[in-house]
């Protein structure tokens, strides 16, 4: 029985392998999967060969799992990222160095950087060249995301739906995964661009000195109810300002917290020139000049006496934690009394925690390597492709790979200390591992659900203008007559 | 016919295909693998209020532009057609700005009109309030005098090229009959300047498009909407990836051209045949 298993397997294969050569290095459906099956369950399974071809798995209203055939022929994999980074670079060569029939063509935007002007250029002939390409049925296999129009591209049906690969393939466990990213990364109902890794984004603060002068409420809080703690806090004095953050970013959120009120998308009309947002923006410069907020640029300014131990001298630090090794040092600030607080949100969003994601990644609906080209991906989603902490030290994010994540934790737990390390001009000193931190950091990675997401064109428009607002140049209701002007037009072409 | 070849598939390869290719377009709901939808995306794109608002913006631009543009640059001809003093420097300083790059004009113009620039520190130093140029109902007037400070000497050596073309025996003939210098003005110059007047007009339209280029380096893709014009609502659609849209709108735009054009050429002719 079992021979006769093996015997059916082998002719499987062959029969998969001359199929697929037929097919110009393609995958194809092969028919003969079917009387495979009837051969030998076990068998089929060995080998790996699906039942049936791709077309009948997409059909299917109920997914069927199975394993990804890639093409065996000479296959060439083109994937574009504006700048390369050193862990994607590293990728493509295990990546190659595994599937010697794969060449992986990595295109840059960008090789290394000049000035702030040539980055500006060289951002829009990135995104205006790959999206030409795209519309055109061609483009890179797979491409970084970040800078080209998610939405857009999405609305467009241009990106390959990532979340029909992930539940198709059988050898896609997504239990090893942070799920509660990937879920929340959805656009239209998929998944379309896929975060190599993420920043939890947190508010930390100093217990002691928050408690000491009142406290706070922060369960449920929004910036408004933030603002007000805030101003009280600071009458106390133990610190003179409560965050430290531009005047845009303060705007920005504030105006999220009330979205509606000033957009109407649908109805593609725009209320920016209602009291009620003059009004916003002279509550943050009023944040601002009472020093309850204190303008990041002086801070930062005010800090660079002694690079590796800054005075704090904010209540609230708001950050977006770059590594498990980050956050043990964020959290021996304020002498150990440090304490994660809620960041302030609007009322209807819900518990859970915030993140940022990183290096998103998308497949091209017209890559005619689809198989090979999600390989590639779950490749450098996977724990051999998560970032390499020697290189550049981790500050890569958090990988969305759980299994590389909590690889990461346990060396931490076991080694007991982070070693110092040297970095240019910087050195850090060796330091002990607080585990109960460690325990924090996974009620925080795993509770992000809400997507800090790419700024919109109605962001950018208000924080351009409303520069000469906060610099004291015009007054709140000429910019808030102007951002009216402009989101106006936006919201009707 | 031969020797047109070469010109004639340039312009095949390089306008006419690619213009019939986005005509297509305009006609499908998506690039790769569309389907035919007739007028549909015509239909939204009239829907949308930022269109018809740039289209109102660049007619009213041309209509201002091109009108102000031909009387102050004929009125240049006519007075540098006659012995002055230093004429001829100062037919060249009319000319510079044409052969300026562009990127030092438009860095010139933002030193001059920014918020914080030089015409608002005059204006202050003077009294005046300050004015944002090129974000209030100022904006279209400042961009009408950049065209015109552009272009006005390339369209005036035009003129001044048309003028040297008309015989003189025909003013000496109306000066024996005793015509005045302003009947000379209507009844010969403007007249058998005509032919050079519809050239200039057509020049000056295409030129008053191009003033977008500037348009855009000062304000940006989404200017103060007075000056938004249909250029900058095609590169808005392409960025948001919207090619039916882009393509109508440049459809349209190319229609009422050729309308335009057309009517100026027929004008000419029906001028021509009139002299004759």
């Amino acid at each position: 029985m079992k021979r006769t298993g093996w015997i059916a397997a082998l002719c499987v294969l062959l029969l998969c392998l001359s199929a697929c050569s037929g097919n110009g290095g393609n995958a194809g459906s092969s028919p003969s999967g079917t009387s495979a099956t009837s051969g030998s369950s076990t068998g089929a399974q060995q080998t790996g060969a699906p039942a049936d071809g791709e077309g009948a798995g997409t059909e299917a209203p109920a997914v069927e799992r199975e394993e990804i055939k890639l093409p065996t022929g000479p296959v060439k994999l083109v994937v574009a990222s504006f700048e390369p980074s050193e862990q994607l670079k590293q990728a493509v060569k295990k990546y190659e160095q595994a599937h010697p029939n794969v060449t992986v063509e990595l295109q840059a935007a960008q090789t290394e950087f000049k000035d702030l002007d040539s980055q500006i250029a060289n951002i829009e002939k990135y995104v205006s060249t790959t999206n030409t390409a795209l519309l055109s049925g061609k483009g890179p296999d797979v491409m970084e995301l970040d800078l080209l129009p998610r939405e857009k591209l999405v609305g467009r049906g241009l990106l390959a739906d990532l979340g029909d690969w992930m539940n198709r393939d059988a050898a896609f466990n997504k239990a090893d995964y942070f799920v509660n990213v990937l879920d929340h990364m959805q656009i239209e109902g998929g998944l379309y661009a896929m975060p190599l890794s993420f920043y939890p984004v947190a508010l930390i603060g100093d217990k002691a000195a928050i408690d000491k002068d009142g406290g706070v409420q922060d369960g449920d809080w929004t910036w408004d109810e933030f603002a007000e703690s805030a101003q009280r806090l600071i009458q106390k004095g133990t610190h003179p300002h409560a965050l430290a953050n531009t005047p845009d970013y303060m705007l920005s959120e504030l105006v999220g917290e009330r979205y509606a009120q000033f957009v109407d998308e649908a109805g593609r009309r725009a209320s920016f020139d209602s009291p009620a947002f003059a009004g916003l923006m002279t509550q943050v410069k009023q944040l601002f000049d009472d020093g309850v907020v204190i303008d990041l640029m002086k801070a930062n300014f005010r800090n660079e006496s002694k690079a590796d131990n800054p005075k704090i001298n904010t209540y609230f630090q708001s950050t977006q934690i770059p590594s498990p090794m980050e956050f043990l040092l964020l959290m021996d600030q304020y002498d150990g009394n440090t304490h994660v607080y809620t960041k302030p949100h609007a009322k209807e969003m819900g518990p859970g925690g915030y993140f940022m994601a990183n290096q998103t990644m998308g497949i091209n609906a017209a890559s005619p390597v689809k198989e090979q080209a999600w390989d590639f991906l779950k490749f450098l989603l996977s724990e051999q492709g998560a970032a390499d902490p020697d290189i550049s030290l981790g500050h890569t994010g958090f990988p969305i790979s759980r299994v590389a994540y909590d690889k990461e934790i346990q060396k931490l737990r076991d080694e007991g200390e982070v070693p110092g390390y040297k970095n240019g001009p910087a050195e850090t000193e060796p330091f002990k591992v607080n585990e109960a931190y460690l325990d924090l950091l996974d009620g925080i990675v795993t509770a992000a659900v809400h997507p800090v997401g790419q700024s919109t064109k109605i962001d950018d428009i208000i924080s351009e203008e409303s520069k000469a607002f906060f610099t004291g140049q015009k007054s709140a209701e000429a910019v808030a007559k102007l951002i009216q002007n402009k989101v106006t037009t936006y919201l009707n072409e | 016919m031969l020797f047109l070849a070469p010109g004639a598939a340039g312009f095949a390869l390089f306008y006419l295909v690619p213009f019939a290719m986005g005509l297509w377009y305009s006609l499908t709901d998506r690039t790769i693998g569309g389907h035919f939808v007739g007028l549909a995306n015509y239909e939204s794109l009239l829907a949308s209020g930022s269109f018809r608002k740039a289209a109102v913006n660049t007619l009213l631009f041309t209509g201002i532009s091109v009108p102000l543009l031909i009387v102050l640059s004929l009125g240049l001809a006519l007075l540098l057609s006659r012995p002055l003093f230093l004429r001829r420097w100062l037919q060249t300083a009319f000319v510079l700005p044409l052969v300026v790059p562009v990127a030092s004009v438009v860095a010139i113009w933002q030193i001059f009109l920014d918020w914080n620039g030089s015409l608002n520190a005059w204006l202050h130093g003077l009294g005046y309030g300050r004015i944002d140029w090129l974000q209030s109902d100022w904006a279209m007037p400042t961009l009408v005098a950049m065209y015109i400070w552009k272009n006005v000497g390339y369209d005036m050596i035009l003129f001044l090229a048309g003028l040297l073309s008309i015989p003189q025996s025909y003013y000496e003939t109306a000066r024996i009959e005793g015509a005045g210098r302003l009947r000379q003005l209507t009844h010969i110059t403007l007249v058998y300047l005509t032919p050079t007047t519809v050239f200039v007009i057509l020049i000056s339209i295409i030129n008053s498009f191009k003033v977008f280029r500037e348009t855009y380096l000062l304000a940006g893709d989404y200017p103060y909407d007075r000056i938004y014009m249909l250029q900058h609502y095609m590169n808005n659609m392409f960025f948001s990836l919207d090619i039916q849209k882009l393509t109508s709108a440049a459809a349209l735009m190319v229609g009422c051209i050729v309308i335009l054009a057309g009517s100026l050429l027929a004008a000419e002719k029906r001028f021509r045949s009139w002299m004759e």
